[in-house]
C-alpha cells in the first residue's frame, strides 16, 4: 500500500490513538452542528417532551396525508407476480404430492390383482361387466332411457373385441368414454332443471348422475387397462409443470384428484372382491366413488382471469390463488388418507385365502337367519377359519377351562358347528336384563384379561354420521348402501338426507360421540333415516367375546367387516335383543354398526364380555 | 547503509488487532446464543395457567394443535381426524414413550380436545402435556 505524501506527513507525527480520538472528536462537532441546525431533530434526540394530545379533525388530516396512494398498474402487476409465484410454486407441490399419492394406490390396487391372481384381460373383462351393469341401473331409473341402453350397448360392443386385443378397440373405447361424458351432462341438466322441493326426483336423479359419474371413471380405468391403450402418462415433466399457470395447475390438481377417488374405488372394490370372494365386476358395480371436496363457486374462472391490472381485480384474483391453494391442499389431505388406506386394503387382506370370508360369512348369515331372536350364535369357528387360527382356542392353545363354564352358558359353546344358535339363552342364560347387572355397566373398548374390570362393557365412543335419505321402496332391507359401508373416511362429507326447508341435501360429517348410557342415540336423530357409527375396539390377545346387539329400529353390524348382525324389522330396543359370540383379534378390531330409524325413536347398543368373564 | 525514506515511512493501521476483536467477538455470540429450536407452532391463543411448568423447548416431541375453529394440526401443518388416527397408530407402534405436546386455543371446542385425548388415551399414548401460558414463562 502506499501512501500519499499528505497522508504520510498526517501520520508520521501521530500515533493511531491520536487518530481515534481525531475521527470521534470529528463525528462529535458534526452530530451537535446537526442537532444545532435542526431544532426538531434535537428535541426528538434530545429532549423527551410529553407528545400533544391531536385534535381528532388534525388527526384525520393526517391520516389522509399518509393514506397509501392508489398503486399503479405497473405496481398491482409487480405485487400480483409475486403472489401468483408464491402459489403456484404451493400448487406445484400440491400436484406433486397428489401424484405420489396416486402411485402409491395404483401399486396398491396392482398388488390386490395379483393377489387376486387377475390378469390385465380379466380387468378388461370385468370393468365392461362392471360399465354394463351400471348403464342398465340408470336405465332402470328411467332417466334418458334411450340414451343410456345406447351406452349399454356400446359396451356391448367392447366386449366383442376378444378380450382387448383387437385393433380397433382403443377408438371405440374412447367413443364410449365421449358417450359417456355427454351423457352425464345431460343427466346433470335434467337434474338441475328440476324444482328445488321436488325432493323425491331430485334424490332419484342425484344418484343417477353418481352412477353416470361412476361409469366415466370406469371407462377411464378401461381405457387405462387396454394393451398399449392411452395410458396415463404418468407424472407432469418438471419443465411443463413450470410452465403452466395458476389454472392450469388448479385443473391438473382436481384432473388428479378424480384420478385418485377412482383408483381408490377400483382397490376398494378388488378388496371386496378377494374378501367376499365375488366377481370383480359386480364387486366394482358395488363400490362408490368417493365423493369430491367442493370446489367454490367461479374459482376456475378467477383463476383463468388472471393479469390484474387494479387493486380491486388483484383482491379477487389474489382471494382466488388462496382458495385455489386451500382446495388443492384439502385434495392432497384427502389423497394421503386414501393411500394409507388403500396400503392397509393391502396390509390386512395379503391372501387368496381371504376369499374363504364369503363362504363363510354366507354361513353366517344363513345361520344368524334361522336363530330365533335372544340367541346366541356361535360364529368363533367360521372366524377362526377366517383368520387363520387354529381350531381349540383363540390364541390356538387346545381348551380353556375358563371359558368352558362360559360357553356352557351358550347350548353349542366351544366345539359347536358353524354358527350353530339356540334360543333358550335370552332372560336366562345371559341375564342382561337383570337390574343388577345394568347399573354396573361401565364403558369401555380395550379389553385385557389381567384388567380388574369384570362382566359386560358398553361401548361408548363412536364417530357416527347421518343423516342418510333412505328410498321409501327400501323400507325393510339394506340394500340401499351409503358410502361408510364402502370406506371409513373420517374426513369424508357426503350428501344426506333432503332438508325438508331448503329442498337441498344436508352435508354430512363424521361427528365424535361419546356417551354416557348404554343406549346411544344418534345426533340430529331424524325419522325415516340411516345412520351409521364406527369405532374401534382393542384387544390384548385373540379373544372370544359375547357381543350382545339391541337396536331401534332396524340395525346391522360388522366386526372387521364381516356382517355379524342383521336386524331389519321395526323392533323396540331390549338390551338382550340378540347375542353373538365373536372372534376379536389381537389388536385394533374395527366395528360399523348401520342403524335405521323407522318413526319416533332411533338407539342402538353394543355390549361386550370376554367369554369367561361374566359376573 | 542508508535506507530509503520510502521503505521506513510505511505506516499502516494494525489489523491483526481487529481480526482477533471480530473473531473473539463472533465466538462470544456463538456461545451465548442457544440455537432457535422449531417449536411447530400454531396461530393459537393459549389459555393461562398460573401452575404451568416450564419445559425446555424440545425438536423431537410430537405436536398435536387445535384451533379455535377444532381445525387439527400435526407438527404445526394442518391435517385431518383420519390422518391424525394414521399417525398416531404409527407412534404407538414405533415410539409409544414419545412426548406428546397438545397447542390449544382458549376457545377451542372443547369436545374436539376430548376427541384427541381420547385418540392418544386409546393409543396408549400417555406422555401427553398441555401447553398453557403463563405470564413468567411467556413474556
Amino acid at each position: 500500500m502506499k501512501n500519499t505524501t499528505a497522508e504520510r506527513r498526517l501520520l508520521r507525527g501521530l500515533g493511531p490513538m491520536q487518530v481515534a480520538w481525531g475521527l470521534a472528536l470529528g463525528l462529535f462537532l458534526v452530530v451537535a452542528a446537526v442537532l444545532a441546525v435542526f431544532p426538531q431533530l434535537r428535541q426528538s434526540v434530545i429532549v423527551v417532551e410529553p407528545a400533544p394530545k391531536p385534535d381528532p379533525a388534525e388527526l384525520e388530516r393526517r391520516r389522509a396525508q399518509i393514506k397509501k396512494p392508489e398503486p399503479t398498474e405497473k405496481q398491482v402487476k409487480e405485487i400480483a407476480e409475486r403472489v401468483e409465484r408464491k402459489k403456484k410454486q404451493e400448487l406445484r407441490e400440491k400436484v406433486r404430492q397428489l401424484e405420489k399419492n396416486l402411485e402409491d394406490i395404483r401399486e396398491a390396487e396392482d398388488m390386490r390383482h395379483e393377489a387376486l391372481g387377475l390378469e390385465a384381460v380379466d380387468v378388461f373383462a370385468a370393468l365392461i361387466t362392471a360399465i354394463r351393469k351400471k348403464a342398465e341401473l340408470v336405465e332402470q331409473s328411467g332417466e334418458l332411457r334411450e340414451q343410456s341402453r345406447t351406452l349399454r350397448g356400446q359396451a356391448d360392443g367392447l366386449a366383442a373385441f376378444e378380450n382387448g386385443e383387437s385393433p380397433g378397440l382403443q377408438e371405440a373405447a374412447v367413443a364410449l368414454r365421449g358417450a359417456v361424458a355427454a351423457h352425464e351432462q345431460a343427466l346433470r341438466t335434467r337434474r338441475d332443471s328440476l324444482e328445488p322441493h321436488d325432493t323425491y326426483h331430485r334424490t332419484r336423479a342425484e344418484r343417477v348422475v353418481g352412477h353416470a359419474v361412476q361409469m366415466g371413471g370406469l371407462v377411464e380405468r378401461l381405457i387405462r387397462t387396454l394393451p398399449g391403450g392411452a395410458a396415463d402418462a404418468g407424472p407432469v415433466p418438471e419443465d411443463a409443470l413450470q410452465a403452466m399457470t395458476a389454472a392450469e395447475l388448479f385443473d391438473e390438481a382436481a384432473r388428479l384428484d378424480d384420478a385418485i377417488r377412482q383408483e381408490f374405488a377400483d382397490a376398494r372394490a378388488a378388496e371386496l372382491a378377494a374378501v367376499q370372494d365375488q366377481p370383480l365386476a359386480e364387486a366394482l358395480a358395488q363400490v362408490d366413488v368417493p365423493e369430491a371436496a367442493p370446489v367454490p363457486a367461479g374459482l376456475p374462472g378467477a383463476l383463468a382471469a388472471g393479469e390484474p391490472s387494479s387493486r380491486e381485480e388483484f383482491q379477487q384474483y389474489n382471494q382466488a390463488l388462496e382458495q385455489a391453494a386451500q382446495a388443492a391442499g384439502a385434495m392432497e389431505l384427502a389423497a394421503q388418507g386414501m393411500a394409507a388406506q388403500a396400503r392397509g386394503f393391502n396390509a390386512q387382506g395379503e391372501s387368496r385365502e381371504a376369499a374363504q370370508a364369503t363362504r363363510l360369512q354366507q354361513a353366517m348369515r344363513s345361520s344368524a337367519a334361522a336363530a330365533a331372536p335372544g340367541a346366541v350364535v356361535d360364529l368363533t369357528p367360521m372366524m377362526r377359519d377366517l383368520y387363520g387360527l387354529q381350531r381349540g382356542g383363540p390364541s390356538g392353545e387346545s381348551g380353556n377351562s375358563g371359558r368352558l363354564d362360559a360357553t356352557s352358558l351358550m347350548a353349542g359353546g366351544e366345539g359347536t358347528q358353524m354358527g350353530q344358535s339356540t334360543a333358550e339363552s335370552a332372560g336366562r342364560a345371559l341375564p342382561l336384563r337383570d337390574h343388577q347387572i345394568i347399573p354396573q355397566l361401565l364403558p369401555g373398548r380395550k379389553f385385557s384379561r389381567s384388567s380388574g374390570r369384570r362382566g359386560w362393557l358398553y361401548i361408548d365412543t363412536w364417530y357416527v354420521i347421518g343423516p342418510f335419505q333412505k328410498p321409501d321402496s327400501d323400507r325393510l332391507s339394506f340394500a340401499t348402501r351409503f358410502p361408510p359401508e364402502t370406506r371409513i373416511d373420517l374426513d369424508g362429507e357426503y350428501a344426506g338426507k333432503i332438508h325438508p326447508q331448503t329442498g337441498r341435501p344436508l352435508a354430512l360429517r363424521w361427528r365424535f360421540f361419546q356417551s354416557n348410557t348404554l343406549r346411544i342415540t344418534p345426533p340430529d336423530e331424524i325419522d325415516g333415516s340411516v345412520y351409521y357409527a364406527w369405532t374401534e375396539v382393542y384387544f390384548e390377545e385373540d379373544e372370544e367375546v359375547l357381543v350382545a346387539v339391541a337396536s331401534d329400529d332396524a340395525a346391522k353390524v360388522w366386526i372387521n367387516d364381516l356382517v355379524v348382525w342383521e336386524d331389519t324389522g321395526l323392533s323396540a330396543w331390549r338390551v338382550d335383543e340378540g347375542f353373538r359370540k365373536v372372534l376379536f383379534r389381537k389388536g385394533y378390531n374395527s366395528v360399523l354398526v348401520r342403524i335405521e330409524n323407522g318413526p319416533v325413536v332411533c338407539m342402538y347398543s353394543l355390549l361386550f364380555c370376554p367369554v369367561g368373564l361374566e359376573r | 547503509m542508508r535506507m530509503a525514506p520510502e521503505e521506513n515511512d510505511k505506516i499502516e493501521l494494525g489489523m491483526a488487532s481487529l481480526i482477533d476483536c471480530v473473531f473473539l467477538l463472533l465466538i462470544f455470540f456463538l456461545v451465548t446464543t442457544m440455537l432457535k429450536k422449531d417449536r411447530k407452532e400454531i396461530e393459537v391463543s393459549l389459555p393461562v395457567s398460573a401452575s404451568s411448568l416450564e419445559m425446555a423447548p424440545d425438536d423431537t416431541m410430537l405436536v398435536i394443535g387445535i384451533d379455535r375453529e377444532g381445525n387439527l394440526f400435526y407438527e404445526g401443518k394442518p391435517t385431518t381426524v383420519h390422518l391424525l388416527h394414521e399417525v398416531l397408530r404409527a407412534v404407538e407402534l414405533e415410539t409409544p414413550d414419545k412426548r406428546i405436546r397438545l397447542d390449544t386455543d382458549e376457545e377451542t371446542p372443547f369436545h374436539r380436545v376430548v376427541e384427541v385425548l381420547d385418540a392418544l388415551q386409546f393409543r396408549n399414548l400417555r406422555n401427553v402435556g398441555v401447553r398453557t401460558y403463563h405470564e413468567k414463562y411467556d413474556r
